[in-house]
């Protein structure tokens, strides 16, 4: 497989995806190359410790950020090659994005309505097609009665699902919810939660939610952990809140990262043996065996 | 169209949030652009006061005067005449030519028109003249109107009959005997014409009504009252008869053509600084070659004027004004722009977040920045509408400036955060990020390297004397003060770290948290405007301070070199008696001869003597600004000898070779041997080089010398003066002197505008300060919050302000003072203040304890003002709320 194959039919790829920030005379290097394939349609959650890289993928992906080096693809537009204008039509267009701070999301002197057509005025929609479409996202989030009232007037998360219609107004391939759920308690966070899977199979929008919260994988049907800039493993369910299945995941250079409660359950450290099977591969601890 | 529809209802709903602010920003741009329209007008005002003033003063020398000749123009050669009964419309005609600056400025003239003045004695008038001899002068009688018949005729003179009827005035027949049937036969002798007699015949007695118009006595001599002559070379009693113009014809006929003067009386009150010039040039030409007056008249006309030189030194005056005008704008101005993108940059930090979400909604940087552009707009246009309601000016390119920096401020802001939002890739490779963080501190390091640069060449510039070079003060006058603010700003900024590092190692020692507090934020990155603004503002208030405080010393020296004592007069006065006045110190009597010849035995010169009296060393002594052993040496003229002892200035002693001399008196030659040696003389009110000698020794070597000034120093020398029967006129008092000085219209004005410059200094720099310190209010109150939380009490809140305000005040202060000392080295002198101060030299601008205690009490009253704007909004904080919600209320 060569490079440009490397997920030639996916919506999302990112490939050995490196993210350096810099501040005064320190360095840090957020995403280490970093992969992921995204499918068109999938409701991906990406999970990870503060610190892993989570948001500084999100952000590179959603056209907020730029990554330092490999290769980043959303809907066939390539993030590294991007000039500014190219950029600022991408967010306008391919993209949708929620932040995890309710009163980030939306402009608190306009009502939830006005917010929705925001992004829409931005490309310059007509004004009547604006608000009908804006009306039409906010029924389908269940919030057609309150589309007049000011963020100050709604729930946290009655504002994060007008957030969502806003993040939808321009009709985005992709939506990108980062923590869409963190100031919310658990029930209102279900509802959010529900509304992305709403937006998801009834719209057909791509949706990548970024969270630390491990139990979101429930919510889901896949999520892709992520540990020190790199992905790490994934989680996969037929349906979402049925059983799951972890896989390990191997980079394009073989790299694998084996789940720390299998390492500590098998003692496996420092290295391993590795015995090629016909159908699997066989790990063992180094118990020095050799040596012997 | 429909994506700005949108946008400006955002901006609508954003203007409304933000209304306080903005209604700050409106009040800000308001003040400022009353400042910068205000300024040119006072300084024009004042200039204007300045020109009428020095105009007026020049009396009647200033008024513009042609003179013609009036007579009947004889067929042939001779000149042409203006007849006599064309002489008012003559003066019609002249006026009607003459260019409109000077018509405009000038009331109609004043016609005047006499013949040369004939002695009549007993012998030659009937009935004879019973108090002696008298000068008569026939001269026009212009307007019948101003006249009141009291007895008699008014005169009706027969044409061509070398008879002139003529009227005087009752004063005149009074002091001459003359009445009604006078006859005076001018004998030939008297310059009559061959061939021709002239017979005056007294036709009636008039007196004078007032009339609308200009008086048409003005040059006609002595109509209403004899004038009494001493000299002996004229008749005692000289008069002046009023005839018809058939009269006059007559007279000029046997006495030759008579003169006709034409005052213009020119009207300070109608000049202006911006009109004088043009007024002063064309009388200039007009002065040069009257012959744009002729008119096809054809007569010989000559003007004279003063106005033109009157002009001129109330320009050279108000050069100095002009300058302190330019400083005191660009301070204030530059401050006030300084705080309006202070504040704009407030109101854009509070909108930061929703720059963002536009941005990240796909908003393009114009759409973010055009809004907020209309916004500004509509704040200018309304602090523009209130600046000119409030002063029905001119807009300058000051008010031009402040109004784009007022339009700008918010909307670059704004785009500047939207455009940082904008997303850079940075190099992968480690090397190349390093080299363009070089690049960047290169551009930096360069940029501000170049900035200094750029103001010490502009302060080299001005300190080689290019301020006032022109008839205008050099622009760089104006710009230098930023530049220089701009290059103290970049040094003070570069220096903080260092300093403030060094007091927080100092800081870290104390006990308890403060110390440490303290120390962590004074380290954080300053706002460079914030302290440029202070840096401006304590400079130029400290610059301002220091002038005020030299002109007023500058006047009061000036007001000794001028006087040269308490009170001077000019007439004889016995000095013992004076000395004996309660109230007196000291007395003085002198002679004063000025253009005296002096003999230096190689060489000669002309030198002013002054012979003193005995009390004249201790009256020197008393000055202020006497030189240390001038009174002493003046005591050596006591000496004795065949010599007379003589003290000589410094500028004679130079040309000397020894020490005699010789004293060329009108009385004869006086031998004199010099004693010593002092710097200079009263150069403040007279004219030098300077002998001085012994009153009473030269008294006895010429006699009938007579005190010309008495010298009295105390605080009752003016009443001492006055007891001693000195008329008022005749005296000049220092302090009287110093009154007139400081009410002078440049001096007024210029204060004024110092006073009102300092006041609005502090303002914008509270405004500057206030935006700067609330810029950072959200971060401090976050941080009050956290260690709230912790268990401290809020006044913590107080040591955070300090410490990120103490940098930025102490700093700037710093930065200031440089600016002052610089300024008062280098822009100051170009500012010619002997203009203001009415001295010989520009005093000296040195900085002084009481200014320094103002421009400091001014900066307590600056901060105290601050950390109140601070402690307003603490007051409605509630800490939890803040932690919750990050303190950007």
């Amino acid at each position: 497989m060569t490079d440009d194959d490397y997920g030639a039919d996916a919506l999302i790829v990112c490939d050995s995806l490196v993210r350096i920030y810099q501040t005064d005379d320190v360095e840090v290097q957020a995403l280490q190359g970093l992969d992921l394939l995204v499918d068109e349609g999938e409701l991906v959650a990406i999970v990870g410790a503060s610190g892993s890289g989570k948001s500084t993928l999100l952000g590179v992906l959603s056209g907020l950020d730029a990554p330092t080096a490999g290769r980043a693809r959303v809907a066939g537009r390539d993030l590294l090659a991007m000039t500014s204008r190219q950029r600022l039509r991408y967010r306008r267009d391919t993209v949708g994005f929620i932040w995890q701070q309710t009163a980030r999301n939306l402009l608190p002197f306009l009502s939830a309505a006005e917010n929705v057509e925001l992004p829409m005025a931005v490309v310059g929609v007509r004004r009547a097609e604006r608000t009908a479409r804006a009306m039409e996202l906010l029924d389908a989030l269940g919030l057609a009665e309150k589309a007049h009232r000011r963020p100050a007037e709604l729930s946290g998360g009655e504002q994060q699902r007008v957030a969502i219609a806003t993040a939808l107004g321009n009709r985005p391939k992709v939506l990108f919810a980062d923590e869409p759920t963190g100031e919310l308690d658990r029930s209102t966070g279900d509802e959010v939660f529900a509304a992305l899977r709403e937006v998801n199979t009834s719209l057909g929008t791509t949706v990548v939610i970024v969270t630390h919260d491990a139990e979101v994988s429930s919510q889901v049907r896949r999520t892709v952990a992520i540990r020190d800039g790199r992905t790490s493993s994934e989680v996969l369910r037929r349906d979402a809140g049925g059983p799951a299945r972890e896989y390990a995941l191997i980079d394009r250079v073989g790299r694998m990262q084996v789940p720390a409660a299998y390492r500590r359950a098998l003692g496996l450290r420092d290295r391993v043996r590795l015995e090629l099977e016909s159908d699997h591969l066989g790990v063992w601890s180094d118990d020095g065996e050799d040596e012997r | 169209m429909k994506a700005l529809r949108f946008a400006l209802l955002v901006q609508r709903r954003l203007s409304a949030r933000d209304l306080p602010l903005l209604v700050v920003l409106a009040l800000l741009t308001t003040l400022a652009l009353v400042s910068a329209i205000g300024a040119p007008r006072l300084l024009a005002t004042t200039l204007d006061r300045a020109v009428r003033q020095a105009v007026a003063a020049e009396g009647a020398d200033g008024d513009v005067v042609v003179r013609s000749q009036v007579g009947i123009t004889s067929l042939g050669t001779g000149p042409i005449l203006v007849d006599p009964s064309q002489v008012g419309a003559r003066s019609r005609a002249l006026r009607a030519q003459l260019p409109p600056a000077v018509r405009a400025v000038t009331d109609p003239a004043s016609v005047a028109a006499f013949g040369p003045e004939v002695r009549l004695t007993f012998a030659d008038t009937r009935p004879q003249l019973q108090n002696g001899p008298i000068g008569v002068r026939v001269a026009l009688l212009t307007r019948p109107d101003a006249v009141r018949l009291r007895s008699g005729a008014l005169p009706a003179s027969p044409v061509r009959s070398g008879v002139a009827d003529v009227v005087v005035s009752q004063a005149v027949a009074t002091a001459t005997s003359l009445r009604v049937g006078s006859v005076l036969d001018v004998p030939r002798e008297q310059g009559l014409r061959r061939g021709t007699s002239l017979r005056l015949r007294v036709t009636g007695i008039v007196d004078r009504v007032p009339v609308d118009g200009p008086s048409p006595w003005t040059d006609a001599g002595p109509v209403w009252r004899a004038q009494e002559n001493r000299n002996g070379t004229s008749p005692p009693l000289q008069v002046v008869a009023l005839a018809d113009a058939a009269g006059v014809a007559a007279a000029a006929e046997a006495q030759g053509p008579f003169t006709a003067v034409f005052r213009m009386h020119v009207a300070a009150s109608r000049l202006s600084s911006a009109s004088a010039p043009a007024v002063a040039r064309s009388v200039s030409m007009l002065r040069a070659n009257p012959d744009p007056l002729q008119g096809g008249s054809g007569d010989r006309l000559t003007l004279r004027s003063e106005l033109p030189e009157a002009v001129a030194r109330a320009e050279r005056q108000a050069r100095s004004a002009t300058a302190q005008f330019a400083l005191l704008s660009a301070g204030v101005l530059g401050t006030a722009a300084v705080a309006i993108v202070l504040l704009g940059g407030l109101i854009a930090a509070r909108r930061r977040d929703e720059t963002l979400l536009q941005r990240a909604r796909g908003a393009a940087v114009p759409a973010v920045a055009a809004p907020a552009l209309v916004e500004s707009a509509a704040v200018v246009l309304v602090a523009g509408a209130v600046a000119a309601a409030l002063l029905r000016a001119p807009v300058p390119l000051g008010a031009v400036l402040i109004a784009v920096v007022a339009l700008l401020a918010t909307p670059v802001q704004l785009a500047r955060t939207a455009v940082g939002s904008a997303v850079r890739r940075a190099p992968a490779n480690r090397s190349d990020r390093l080299r363009l963080r070089r690049v960047r501190t290169a551009r930096r390091i360069a940029a501000e390297a170049g900035l200094v640069l750029v103001a010490v060449v502009a302060v080299l510039v001005l300190g080689a004397g290019g301020g006032l070079s022109g008839s205008r003060p050099n622009p760089l006058l104006v710009i230098a003060p930023l530049l220089l603010a701009a290059a103290a700003t970049v040094v003070v900024l570069r220096l903080l770290p260092p300093v403030v590092s060094g007091a927080a190692l100092l800081l870290r020692r104390s006990r308890g948290v403060a110390g440490v507090l303290v120390a962590a934020r004074a380290r954080r990155t300053r706002s460079a405007l914030a302290l440029l603004a202070v840096c401006i503002a304590s400079g130029l208030a400290l610059n301002d301070g220091m002038l005020v405080a030299a002109v007023d010393a500058g006047q009061e020296d000036a007001s000794w070199d001028r006087v040269g004592a308490d009170a001077r007069a000019a007439s004889a006065v016995d000095a013992a008696r004076l000395r004996a006045a309660p109230g007196v110190t000291g007395a003085a009597s002198l002679v004063a001869l000025p253009g005296t010849s002096v003999d230096l035995r190689t060489t000669s010169t002309t030198a002013t003597l002054l012979a003193v009296d005995r009390g004249y060393p201790a009256v020197v002594a008393a000055l202020p600004a006497s030189s240390p052993g001038t009174a002493a040496v003046l005591r050596r003229l006591r000496g004795a000898g065949p010599r007379v002892p003589v003290v000589v200035d410094a500028e004679t002693a130079r040309s000397m070779v020894g020490s005699t001399l010789q004293l060329q008196l009108d009385s004869g030659v006086v031998p004199a041997r010099a004693v010593g040696v002092v710097p200079d003389g009263p150069s403040g009110y007279r004219q030098g080089p300077f002998v001085f000698v012994d009153l009473e020794a030269l008294e006895a070597r010429a006699p009938g010398l007579r005190p010309t000034t008495a010298l009295v120093m105390g605080p009752g020398a003016g009443s001492a003066l006055s007891a001693a029967g000195v008329p008022a006129d005749r005296v000049l008092t220092r302090t009287g002197w110093l009154a007139a000085q400081r009410a002078g219209p440049l001096v007024v004005g210029t204060r004024s505008a110092t006073l009102l410059a300092a006041g609005l200094l502090g303002l914008f720099a509270l405004a500057a300060l206030s935006a700067g310190v609330l810029a950072g209010a959200p971060d401090r109150r976050r941080t009050l919050g956290l260690l709230r939380t912790l268990g401290m009490r809020r006044r913590i809140g107080w040591w955070l302000l300090v410490a990120d305000l103490a940098p930025l005040v102490v700093g700037g202060l710093a930065g200031g003072a440089a600016i002052g000392v610089v300024a008062a080295e280098v822009f100051d002198p170009a500012l010619v203040l002997a203009a203001l101060t009415g001295g010989r030299f520009d005093p000296p601008v040195v900085i002084s304890g009481p200014v320094l205690g103002a421009v400091l009490g001014g900066a307590v009253v600056v901060l105290a003002a601050t950390v109140a704007v601070e402690a307003v909004t603490w007051r409605r904080d509630r800490f939890s709320e803040v932690l919750r919600v990050g303190g950007q209320g």
